[in-house]
């Protein structure tokens, strides 16, 4: 038996061990802590009601928008937020996503703190992917997964607020190696104003993968699918992961 | 056995039964890939948040959820701590643990070494998702959970890591029976 992941499988962590009460004194002390917490100011129920009625109204948005954005691609609106005491973290990089949280601003940039968003709930327990701050036309801040083309996509100003330059809005970041900001230069401008399938994306990504050298450290994964509202892919980088997500945006 | 949560009038909660069961599943998931950060401070914060979000824990991947939480919360710290470089420390860290790990396990010394070799090759999140898989024993729903993807996408990534592992293998003289 050679198989390399069938030796990996063989070296495990120990298995799960029921913690005792009074066994870790510490341990006892952080469970009487967390319980002993106010719940969460808003239950899960009133959550999701809040975000299906905040998505009755954006959908009516995305119709009108959605035309007007794919043209709006090519030359990227920029804005101010006038309203910033709180901030919108959306699931998808479309008007209308599935999950739409509202959070307070804080003394974070608007993408960190949408990122406790992906990271821990209630839109994703993962790595959160780039993420952009946009400007909706209400003044209001957004922050959509994906490259700052997809303000424009999703019918919104790119921001010109402080946040903008901050943490992981940056499309490129200034820290990763040379290959991989040309890696991503390459994919941005295939994107640009172009109205791509799933399978074209995925070839485009894979080509400028391959170019740069760098298939095999990288990889691709689709998100939702496209349907007749969000006909067009665009890339969404983690560069912390190596992984491009093609989200579905409106075309 | 007696809970030590007041409510629960001596017996152990849904929450606190959950806690104790996977406290040193989370503890040593933590202690092993993110020693270098608080391991208090994550173990807090993971648990924090499993609190608040109890009722959303996926039914049948909560081991997986509370890792995938974990390491949410080892990354935010590290990166209020400005180190960047964290998820590469975290898996690089963990590859050594694991080749202390084999052996234990009778493998001959060139396999041993090809093996150590394609490991270190990998990309982090290459050897994240087989360390994962592997080390922690997290399959499917589990996997996807830690991984914060889909379990189809999970999957995918999982096989891709395997392809990639052999073909390291290879390159490194490893034989594949």
């Amino acid at each position: 038996m050679n198989d390399p992941f069938s030796i990996l499988n063989q070296v495990r962590a120990p298995s799960d061990d029921y913690l005792q009460p009074g066994e870790d004194q510490a341990a006892d002390d952080l469970l009487r802590r967390i319980v002993s917490a106010p719940p969460a100011p808003v239950s899960s129920l009133e959550e999701r009601r809040a975000s299906r009625r905040r998505r009755g109204i954006v959908i009516l948005g995305a119709v009108l928008v959605g035309g007007v954005g794919t043209a709006a691609a090519a030359t990227l609106l920029t804005s101010k937020p006038t309203r910033v005491g709180d901030i919108s973290c959306y699931s998808e990089a479309v008007a209308d996503p599935a999950i739409q949280v509202q959070l307070d601003a804080t003394q974070k940039s608007a993408v960190d703190t949408c990122s406790s968003a992906w990271e821990s709930g209630p839109i994703a327990f993962g790595q959160a992917p780039l993420l952009t701050e946009c400007v909706v036309s209400n003044g209001r801040i957004a922050v959509l997964p994906g490259t700052p083309e997809v303000c424009a996509l999703a019918g919104m100003a790119a921001s010109e607020g402080e946040s903008a330059g901050s943490g992981s809005v940056q499309p490129v970041s200034t820290e990763a190696p040379a290959t991989v900001r040309r890696m991503l230069e390459s994919i941005r401008s295939s994107f640009a104003g172009r109205c791509l399938s799933i399978d074209d994306a995925t070839l485009v990504v894979q080509g400028a993968l391959e170019d740069a050298g760098l298939a095999g450290d990288w990889t691709i994964e689709r998100g939702a699918p496209l349907d007749e509202v969000r006909r067009c892919s665009a890339p969404a980088v983690d560069e912390v992961r190596r992984v491009i997500t093609l989200v579905a945006v409106p075309g | 056995m007696q809970g030590v949560v007041p409510e629960a009038r001596g017996e152990p909660t849904a929450f606190e039964d959950m806690y104790r069961t996977y406290y040193r599943t989370v503890e040593r998931f933590v202690a092993g890939h993110f020693g270098h950060l608080d391991v208090a401070d994550v173990m807090s914060r993971t648990f924090e948040t499993a609190w608040r979000r109890f009722d959303q824990i996926p039914i049948g991947a909560t081991r997986g959820w509370l890792i995938g939480v974990a390491r949410n919360c080892a990354m935010n710290s590290a990166r209020q701590m400005r180190r960047r470089d964290a998820h590469v420390v975290a898996y690089t860290n963990s590859v050594t643990r694991w080749t202390d790990g084999l052996d234990r396990i009778d493998v001959p010394i060139e396999t041993r070494t090809a093996l150590i070799a394609a490991m270190g090759a990998l990309a982090e999140s290459d050897r994240e998702v087989l360390l994962l898989a592997t080390w922690h024993n997290l399959t499917g729903a589990d996997l996807a959970a830690a991984l914060g993807i889909s379990t189809s996408a999970a999957g995918v990534r999982l096989f891709r890591a395997r392809q990639r592992l052999r073909a390291a293998f290879e390159t490194e003289g490893g034989e594949v029976a």
